[in-house]
């Protein structure tokens, strides 16, 4: 009987602060003029559900709409996709304000481009994978984030608005382990615009990987953890050939 | 207060980092990779000139091979390795009572030197097997980063025959070496950069020659990411440490590193071409380097 009355009381409590209102606005010396009508904003990292709010007519540079289900503004951190930009992680700018979570980010137009992913199995078919934006921190507004998504037979084939300067994005490829770090597409996109990866060279991506210190670990040229373990993984993975394309 | 701090890990510890040689693997697999058990057998061969045994000069030239086998279960890793570099042995004159000199008529040719002064660098072991167990265990950090934490120790045994002048076998000296090391991965961020490093420490005593010794090592070794040039990848490293019982305290070893490696798809075969000039100073001689350079192939037998 305590406890559910316990329960009750953090879920009233917690209600008290939800809102589902999310206002953006841009700054910057080029103005807003690119961006479109609607932007899409990921709360939570949760990519999968971003929703579009739409240019508010009273102001300039502003953006309005609702999330998906209320939120609670002082726990909730959102980033924005402009279509050619991206923005930071941010805290709403006011976070005691529990109406409405205020956000405002600095525009930096043609900053971003969208990353093509196919991913075929032996016989050519699509193949579901996901994927983990990590976003930097630069300013002290800013937070280190792990945003995810995944892109499904059904979905457009993209990752939209990519900053390789402003973060590191993974792919999960199908047969890694969920703790192990994915494959960086900031390495294989690093000097080409278009990669054809097999299943060898997603083994040799993986190593260079390893060498730069880039899978969380120190960098080794360990060939235990290259034949023994990646290899192995990549014989078992339905995964064939992976298409990777800066666009 | 800070450099006061690191003062002292020199000079009180008077210890401790096991270096490696030029040719070990330093095998190293992310527990969160793989699932299971997986074992891993291991070979490398090549040959070197001017190498350098825990920061002791070899007497010569030659080649050298190690054998890595390696276990990985949850986050622990055992590996035994067993390995030999063919690089002759380190005569040594008998301090006193006078004429009898000290050498190790195994491996001929035998080029007979002096004994190592006080305040000086000592000599390595005569070529011999050596055989290294470590047990390391990873531990993954507050940001992500997985760390190993890894015991090392290896042993050697080697014989030394004291001959006396005319080449009448005297005695045959059985001595070994031994050395327990600890080392440890470590990780921060300066704002986006990861810095990758390890921190050493190990104790190397020999017995049973007419040299006996100790020295107590302490270094930090800091692993730059590779840097790729089309197939040929580059791993710089560098290392500074603090080696005791050569007559100059603090500071005495620096060591940078580049291994210019190559994967050869057709053997699965890493073929290392590595050059490694490690500079260490002594009381007698102030600093010396030896330019260690090694040709070499490293490839997975077995994977299971």
């Amino acid at each position: 009987m305590k406890s559910w009355l316990c329960a009750l009381f953090i879920a009233a409590a917690t209600q008290l602060h939800a809102t589902d209102v999310v206002k953006v606005r841009l700054v910057g010396p080029k103005g807003c003029a690119n961006v479109g009508e609607t932007i899409r904003v990921v709360e939570n990292g949760d990519e999968q559900h971003a929703f579009a709010i739409a240019r508010d007519g009273t102001a300039p540079c502003t953006w309005r709409g609702r999330s998906l289900e209320p939120f609670d503004p002082r726990t909730t951190v959102f980033s924005v996709r402009l279509q050619g930009a991206r923005t930071p992680v941010h805290y709403a700018d006011d976070r005691s304000n529990e109406s409405i979570a205020q956000l405002t980010f600095l525009y930096a137009p043609a900053s971003a481009f969208d990353v093509g992913v196919d991913a075929l199995d032996a016989d050519k078919q699509w193949m579901h994978i996901g994927y983990v934006r990590h976003v930097w921190a630069d300013d002290r507004a800013d937070v280190e984030k792990d945003e995810h998504g995944e892109l499904t037979g059904s979905s457009l084939h993209e990752i939209g608005d990519v900053n390789f300067d402003a973060e590191e994005v993974e792919l999960r490829l199908p047969g890694m382990r969920s703790a192990a770090s994915g494959l960086l597409v900031n390495l294989v996109l690093q000097k080409t615009t278009n990669a054809i990866l097999d299943r060898e060279k997603i083994v040799d991506a993986l190593h260079r990987q390893d060498m730069k210190g880039k899978r969380r670990s120190s960098p080794r040229n360990s060939l235990p953890q290259r034949n023994g373990v990646d290899d192995k993984m990549m014989r078992s993975s339905p995964l064939d050939r992976l298409e990777l394309k800066r666009k | 207060m800070r450099r006061a701090v690191f003062v002292l890990a020199f000079a009180a510890t008077s210890a401790l980092a096991q270096q490696a040689p030029l040719y070990d693997t330093d095998d190293f697999v992310d527990p969160r990779t793989h699932g299971g058990a997986l074992f891993v057998s291991h070979l490398v061969a090549g040959a070197g000139a001017n190498l350098a045994d825990d920061y002791r000069p070899v007497a010569s030239n030659g080649p050298f091979y190690q054998w890595a086998n390696s276990v990985y279960w949850s986050a622990y890793q055992l590996d035994l390795k067993y390995g030999r570099a063919y690089t002759g042995s380190s005569a040594v004159a008998v301090p006193s009572p006078g004429p009898p000199v000290v050498i190790s008529p195994a491996q001929p040719p035998v080029d007979i030197v002096p004994a190592p002064a006080a305040g000086t660098a000592p000599l390595a072991p005569s070529s011999s097997p050596k055989e290294t167990v470590q047990f390391a265990r990873n531990l993954a950090s507050p940001s992500g980063a997985m760390l190993r934490y890894r015991l090392t120790w290896t042993r050697q045994r080697f014989d030394t025959d004291v001959i006396q002048p005319g080449g009448l076998l005297l005695v045959r000296l059985h001595g070994h070496e031994q050395t327990y090391g600890l080392d440890a991965d470590t990780h921060f961020r300066l704002g986006r950069r990861d810095v990758w490093g390890s921190l050493a420490f190990a104790r190397n005593s020999r017995s049973g020659t007419p040299d006996n010794r100790a020295q107590n090592e302490l270094a930090y070794t800091s692993r730059f990411p590779a840097i790729d040039t089309g197939t040929v990848s580059l791993m710089p490293r560098f290392t500074v440490g603090g080696v005791s019982g050569r007559g100059a305290t603090g500071l005495n070893v620096v060591n940078p590193r580049l291994d210019f490696s190559y994967y050869h798809h057709g053997t699965e075969a890493n073929l290392h071409l590595v050059y490694s000039p490690l500079a260490t100073r002594s009381g007698a001689n102030g600093w010396q380097t030896r330019h260690q350079i090694a040709l070499l192939a490293d490839r997975a037998l077995f994977a299971k």
